[in-house]
């Protein structure tokens, strides 16, 4: 069986092999299991190339991993080679741990071998991280895919309850971390149905928030809505402004064509004068007028 | 360059033929030549009768090639010319003896592909009548109405690009020529001066009239530019042609509505303007593909906007104004409200007569070298109120304002569509496109002109504008508005934008006096009678 790490967090991009990438992921998860859980020991069942091993032991955690695949476990770097095994999660397990990390895995394996592996691991540890992804129906290795409700009724069997509180999507966005528990059943359903309610109320005013948004935006109303409004607005007088300018400038010009043509015939008016008074005629008029203001009285 | 002209003389009389060489002859312009073409047998004695006149090397006559109709000789006598330019005369039509002088000047641009001239009528007594004074080139106008009659003068080139002549169109020659040159011409110049006498009865009023040719000119035209419209003969006026909406595609249209609730007595009843308005559109339209965007001022009492939500119905969405009256920007904020393309811009005081007056006017508004398309409105007892806007001597006005409802207009201006320089918003089409390249209405205009200003920026920036006579809707106009409380400011504000228009609109006639009711001034037409 292919070892199931890479089904969910193989991003299709970086290939699952022991880089930077995943060192980097794994050490993400590693730090938050530290802080937010705190366990002395951890067994990471279905541990592939063992790299969550690998940064648990750099942050002091007494870590181990066991993965059915020899090829896997052969390739797990040296410095955790005595910490991993090969095995399957269908025989019991030989010791306890404070938890028990199970991350894409029981959807490889067929339904009564993952129904025995949770067996195992709720024996093995009183609390479990586990995420097994409920898409890719279409991935061949697939063969066990379920709604987390299915995978939490499973663990219930072995007294395993979702802890409501704890927010365990840093790994992936369905995983959850079981617990046993001791709680009888109108204390589970209070928890449930509180976190139950507190979603639908948030569910309800996030719907409710869509709705008015949605409604601005087909009346054009809202804020965002009103300064579309004005810009608009503001861009139709702009161009006004412009057009009324360039029409104004146009009859500006219009006159000053006017006046030019004006001012052409005066000076030629002028000239025309001026000849006629530089020539003979222009003389004898002179003589003319001359005499008849010395005739007036 | 020189102009060709062809006279068809088949079974004139050589005495009518004479006064058209004659007039031909006295050409200031020296640059024609003349093709008389004629019967076989009446060949000789025309030309003995022509040659009389004086023997001019300008002058050819000649036979067709083999009998046919006058349509076909004239196209044969223009295959025989030779000039840039050519014309046609009809026998016993006179020209002005400037006029291939004018029409050689408004040629000489090389883009100038046909030119026209105003004409009138001539008498058997010499005298003459009934001036045709034309607007400048008015392609909506020539669609269904041949105005641009004669004398008409084509680049030879792009006569012959066209098609030429063509003899199956006998009498509707003229038209279908200006048509189809008109529709691929870079330029055409209208000169505007009677140049052209035309001996009575000629085409315009004589009773020998081809129906169907006529039909045939318009509905070729029609196909060839795509425009969505069939065309039949007006039922009420049967010499007239009229378009109608052929089914096309329908966008959707946006209706915009200023309003104020305001309530006014309309035959004999005190209504509430807006929902009457709102109503007869809902009522009557038949478009499938509209809304009514109504910009409704906030001090509208209640009763006024229950009514008109009653009345509107799902059709209609109300925009509140609150800002100071301005109806440039109530229109302004509905258009920004609007969801369609398509807009029209409506008074409250109207009332929608045609059921497909949305069709018709988008028939004109979805050209895309048209700007704004306005309706034919009618006061209350159905006299006109408006069939397009004139500017004349630095005004604007309507022309035919309190005329007769079946008035038809100078060369049936009021009962065609026309282009003009204006129309009014009272009842306006115009694409969004428009709107936003010009800046919507301007908020210089908060009452007045804010339409003409409107249109004027549409023609400014190379988009025609529309009157449809076939849109009809009643306009309760407000005696007052019309007589007194139009301002000073805007009408300056108006003439500071545009004054040389409105000193010149290219669609009114500088002969018309100063009235905008294509009215001749008093001394022209004694001097024409």
């Amino acid at each position: 069986m292919e070892h199931g790490r890479s089904a969910y967090l193989h991003d299709g991009v970086v290939p699952y092999e022991r880089n930077d990438y995943w060192l980097d992921e794994f050490g993400r998860i590693a730090r938050r299991i530290v802080t937010d859980i705190h366990p002395e020991s951890v067994l990471d069942a279905g541990c592939a190339l063992g790299m969550l091993v690998e940064q648990l032991r750099a942050l002091d955690v007494d870590a181990y991993g066991v993965d059915a695949s020899e090829d896997a476990i052969a390739a797990v770097h040296d410095s955790v080679k005595e910490h991993t095994w090969h095995g399957s999660l269908t025989e019991p397990l030989e010791r306890k741990y404070d938890l028990v990390v199970c991350i894409e895995v029981l959807e490889h394996m067929e339904p009564a071998d993952a129904e025995q592996a949770i067996e195992s691991m709720c024996a093995a540890s009183d609390r479990v991280l586990f995420s097994s992804s409920p898409y890719d129906y279409a991935e061949p290795t697939h063969v066990n895919v379920h709604a987390p409700e299915d995978w939490s009724a499973q663990f219930a069997r072995q007294g395993f309850v979702r802890n409501i509180d704890f927010d365990a999507s840093f790994v992936t966005p369905w995983t959850a971390l079981y617990e046993r528990s001791h709680a009888v059943l109108p204390e589970v359903v209070r928890s449930y149905d509180r976190a139950w309610w507190q979603l639908r109320s948030e569910v309800r005013q996030v719907r409710e928030k869509v709705l008015e948004l949605h409604a601005q935006l087909e009346e054009g109303a809202g804020p965002v809505a009103e300064e579309n409004l004005r810009l608009r607005e503001d861009l139709l007088i702009a161009r006004d402004e412009l057009v009324g300018h360039e029409a104004r400038l146009g009859e500006a010009l219009g006159r000053i064509e006017v006046l030019e043509s004006e001012l052409r015939r005066h000076e030629e008016a002028t000239a025309e004068a001026q000849r006629l008074l530089g020539s003979r005629t222009g003389r004898a008029l002179r003589a003319w007028h001359r005499i008849r203001a010395m005739l007036r009285p | 360059m020189r102009v060709s002209v062809v006279v068809v003389a088949l079974g004139a009389p050589a005495d009518l033929v004479c006064e058209s060489v004659d007039s031909v002859r006295a050409q200031t312009a020296a640059g024609w030549e003349l093709f008389v073409v004629t019967g076989p047998t009446e060949l000789a004695s025309l030309r003995g009768a022509i040659e009389r006149g004086g023997i001019d090397d300008r002058i050819e006559v000649r036979t067709p090639s083999e009998p046919r109709g006058p349509a076909g000789t004239l196209a044969e006598g223009i295959a025989a010319t030779s000039a840039e330019l050519v014309t046609w005369l009809d026998a016993g039509d006179r020209l002005d003896a400037d006029a291939l002088e004018r029409v050689l000047a408004a040629a000489a641009g090389d883009d100038v592909d046909f030119v026209y001239t105003d004409e009138d009528q001539l008498e058997d007594d010499g005298s003459r009548s009934n001036p045709r004074l034309k607007p400048d080139w008015s392609p909506e106008r020539l669609r269904v109405y041949p105005y641009t009659g004669r004398l008409a003068v084509f680049r030879r080139a792009a006569l012959d690009d066209a098609g030429g002549v063509r003899p199956e169109l006998s009498l509707a020659v003229d038209h279908d020529v200006a048509l189809r040159v008109g529709e691929r011409a870079r330029r055409v110049v209208h000169v505007a001066e009677v140049l052209y006498h035309r001996r009575v009865p000629y085409a315009g009023t004589t009773p020998a009239r081809a129906p169907a040719v006529e039909l045939r000119a318009v509905a070729e035209h029609l196909d060839r530019v795509g425009f969505p419209a069939v065309v039949e003969h007006d039922s009420e006026r049967p010499r007239l042609l009229r378009l109608r909406p052929a089914p096309a595609a329908t966008p959707p249209v946006s209706v915009v509505i200023p309003t104020r609730g305001t309530r006014r007595l309309v035959h004999g009843q005190q209504i509430n303007l807006v929902a009457n308005c709102v109503g007869s559109i809902v009522r009557r339209s038949t478009y499938p593909d509209y809304e009514i965007v109504c910009v409704v001022d906030d001090d509208t009492d209640d009763t006024a906007r229950a009514e008109l939500v009653a009345t509107g119905g799902e059709r209609l969405r109300i925009v509140p104004y609150r800002a100071p009256f301005n109806f440039a920007r109530k229109i302004n904020v509905g258009v920004l409200h609007a969801r369609s393309d398509v807009l029209i811009f409506l008074n409250d005081d109207t009332e929608v007569i045609t059921p497909e007056w949305i069709q018709s006017l988008l028939m004109f508004a979805r050209d895309p070298a048209v700007g704004a398309v306005g309706a034919k409105l009618r006061f209350a007892d159905r006299r006109l109120q408006h069939v397009g806007v004139v500017a004349v001597g630095g005004n604007v006005g309507h022309p035919y304002y309190g005329f007769p409802a079946d008035f038809d207009g100078h060369m049936d201006n009021a009962r065609t569509p026309t282009n003009c320089i204006a129309v009014t918003a009272a009842c306006l089409m115009t694409r969004r496109e428009c709107f936003d390249a010009v800046g919507g209405l301007s908020l210089e205009f908060p009452l007045n002109y804010n339409d003409v200003d409107y249109c004027l920026k549409l023609y400014q920036a190379g988009y025609r504008n529309v009157f449809d006579p076939y849109a009809e809707l009643f306009h309760f106009e407000t005696s007052s508005r019309a007589t007194g409380s139009v301002s000073e400011d805007e009408l300056e504000a108006l003439r500071a934008r545009w004054g040389r228009i409105l000193r010149r609109d290219p669609y009114y006639n500088p002969g018309f006096g100063d009235r905008p009711d294509f009215v001749l001034p008093v001394s022209v037409g004694a001097a024409a009678g």
